[in-house]
């Protein structure tokens, strides 16, 4: 029934908030990494041109994710956010290295729109209360990288008390755990209670990475994806796993998703964004064509 | 002179860039001062943020006048003026972010948070439904989609006002206009190339 009114309004073009379609950037010393298949573009590995060709497309915003390893290199990115934000007029989120309020204000007046912050959230979430007030929460974007933990026999009542949530997949049970530092140290902290608490602190948006299924290209991960949503209530972004049209349509309709965030897919030219939408518009997912 | 209204409420970038796209870099200025300001023979008014803060730094006094004082005048000598999300609140004469704080109160009404929503901040591309044309929306025409990125929207006691709607859970209203004034909810500035035409209308206004 719902599909049916959904459908319905796509077709009569009423008004309805658009799922988004948020192509991602890894950036390094200023310069996108991963090779990227573009024969149009004269320089490829310059995040603005890639910018610009990707709001021509349809991108509903952009992330750029900074993995210079060097904190003393923050200029560099500093110089191409500013770059980028004279030329491409879509929202733009940065993320990578954010540690402190004096962060989010350099890439805020340097014109990023939003900023995202990971590890630095999780060892000081008084930094998400903080910066939400100073800025506003619909510029604080907490970005979550979570992974499977599958729980067996008296795991699963030891998992219940400590108020983990558990998913049934496949007769097996899971949680989620928060990972931190580019997903190479666990925490302990249930993904979930996190996005409740992160939400309750004041951010304005979770960009949720699966570790399991990133790289992977096999799928988001649904079950993760939908849990967060049906949880907090901010719109959640899927990250992680994107490699067919079908996995971003999954993401949307039972991941219940607000955004998909996508690398290689796109960078490889595999889809268009046009295409991607083009397709998830085939199926009553409301997109901005 | 266009002046694009500095009150330390966001990132201005994109929102210069797209001016001087149009009107050329050096007739625009960035400014938080009054003196300038009532200069402007253009007001663009943008901002993100809390509606509270924002009051408090308009009401700021720099030689014996404030911004609000200026940009009051500004709208009574009736030249375009367009206020953008925090910006387009601000026109109004109080918000529920705001406490007790007064806004310039130039349209009637308030601004209150989205009630019995699933999610809130309403954030991404979304319709707008025009329920008369102007000249903002000229060459951009109904239906057209615009970044929104917000928790609280205007309530105009005037109905007349409201030009345009969209709709998050309920239909609100997002762009509104009286006289030279405007306001609009999402930012124009974000809206790729659609978003650029109308600051383009804008600039165009007489």
């Amino acid at each position: 029934m719902l599909d049916w009114i959904i459908s319905i309004k796509v077709i009569i073009g009423d008004r309805i908030l658009t799922k988004r379609i948020i192509p991602c950037l890894d950036i390094k010393e200023g310069r996108v990494v991963k090779g990227t298949k573009f024969v149009q573009l004269k320089d490829a590995g310059d995040p603005v041109e890639l910018s610009k060709l990707y709001d021509e497309e349809g991108a509903d915003e952009l992330v750029f994710l900074d993995i210079t390893a060097s904190y003393e290199k923050r200029d560099i990115l500093i110089d191409l956010v500013e770059r980028t934000a004279e030329q491409v007029f879509i929202p733009l989120t940065v993320g990578g290295g954010v540690r402190t309020v004096e962060d989010f204000r350099k890439l805020l007046r340097a014109g990023a729109d939003k900023v995202s912050v990971n590890t630095a959230a999780v060892k000081n979430p008084g930094l998400i209360e903080e910066a939400s007030e100073i800025f506003g929460s619909q510029c604080v974007v907490v970005a979550i990288d979570a992974k499977r933990r599958y729980v067996e026999g008296e795991e699963i009542e030891a998992a219940r008390e400590r108020s983990r949530n558990l998913v049934k997949i496949e007769d097996r049970y899971c949680w989620f755990e928060v990972y931190i530092y580019g997903g190479r140290r666990g925490t302990g902290i249930d993904a979930i209670e996190w996005g409740k608490k992160v939400w309750k602190l004041g951010a304005g948006e979770i960009l949720l990475t699966s570790i399991d299924t990133d790289g992977t290209k096999g799928g988001y991960d649904i079950e993760l994806t939908r849990l967060m949503s049906e949880n907090v209530g901010i719109p959640v972004i899927a990250s992680g796993g994107c490699g067919a049209l079908a996995h971003i349509y999954q993401a949307f309709k039972y991941g219940r998703a607000d955004a998909a965030l996508m690398a290689s897919i796109l960078h490889y030219r595999e889809y268009t964004i046009r295409e991607i939408k083009e397709y998830l518009l085939n199926r009553n997912i409301p997109v901005r064509l | 002179m266009i002046v694009v209204v500095d009150y330390n409420a966001g990132n201005l970038r994109s929102i210069v860039k797209a001016v001087e796209i149009y009107a050329g870099r050096e007739n625009v200025k960035i400014s938080n001062n009054p003196e300038e300001v009532l200069s402007g023979d253009k007001i663009v008014f943008p901002g993100v943020g809390n509606f509270k803060s924002a009051v408090l730094n308009l009401s700021k006094e720099y030689k014996g006048m404030s911004l609000r004082e200026a940009l009051v005048e500004c709208i009574e000598s009736n030249i375009p003026f367009l206020g953008i999300c925090l910006g387009m609140h601000l026109l109004m004469e109080s918000s529920e972010e705001g406490g007790n704080s007064k806004g310039l109160g130039v349209i009637e009404g308030k601004v209150i948070k989205f009630r019995d929503v699933e999610k809130i901040p309403h954030i991404g591309w979304n319709s707008v439904e025009l329920l008369r044309d102007i000249a903002l929306f000229e060459g951009i025409g109904d239906n057209q989609y615009f970044y929104f990125v917000h928790s609280y929207h205007v309530d105009p006691l005037d109905d007349n006002v409201v030009v345009g709607v969209s709709e998050y859970g309920y239909r609100f209203p997002c762009v509104i206009q009286r006289d030279n004034v405007y306001g609009t909810q999402f930012h124009p500035e974000k809206s790729s190339k659609i978003g650029l035409k109308l600051i383009e209308n804008f600039l165009e206004l007489i």
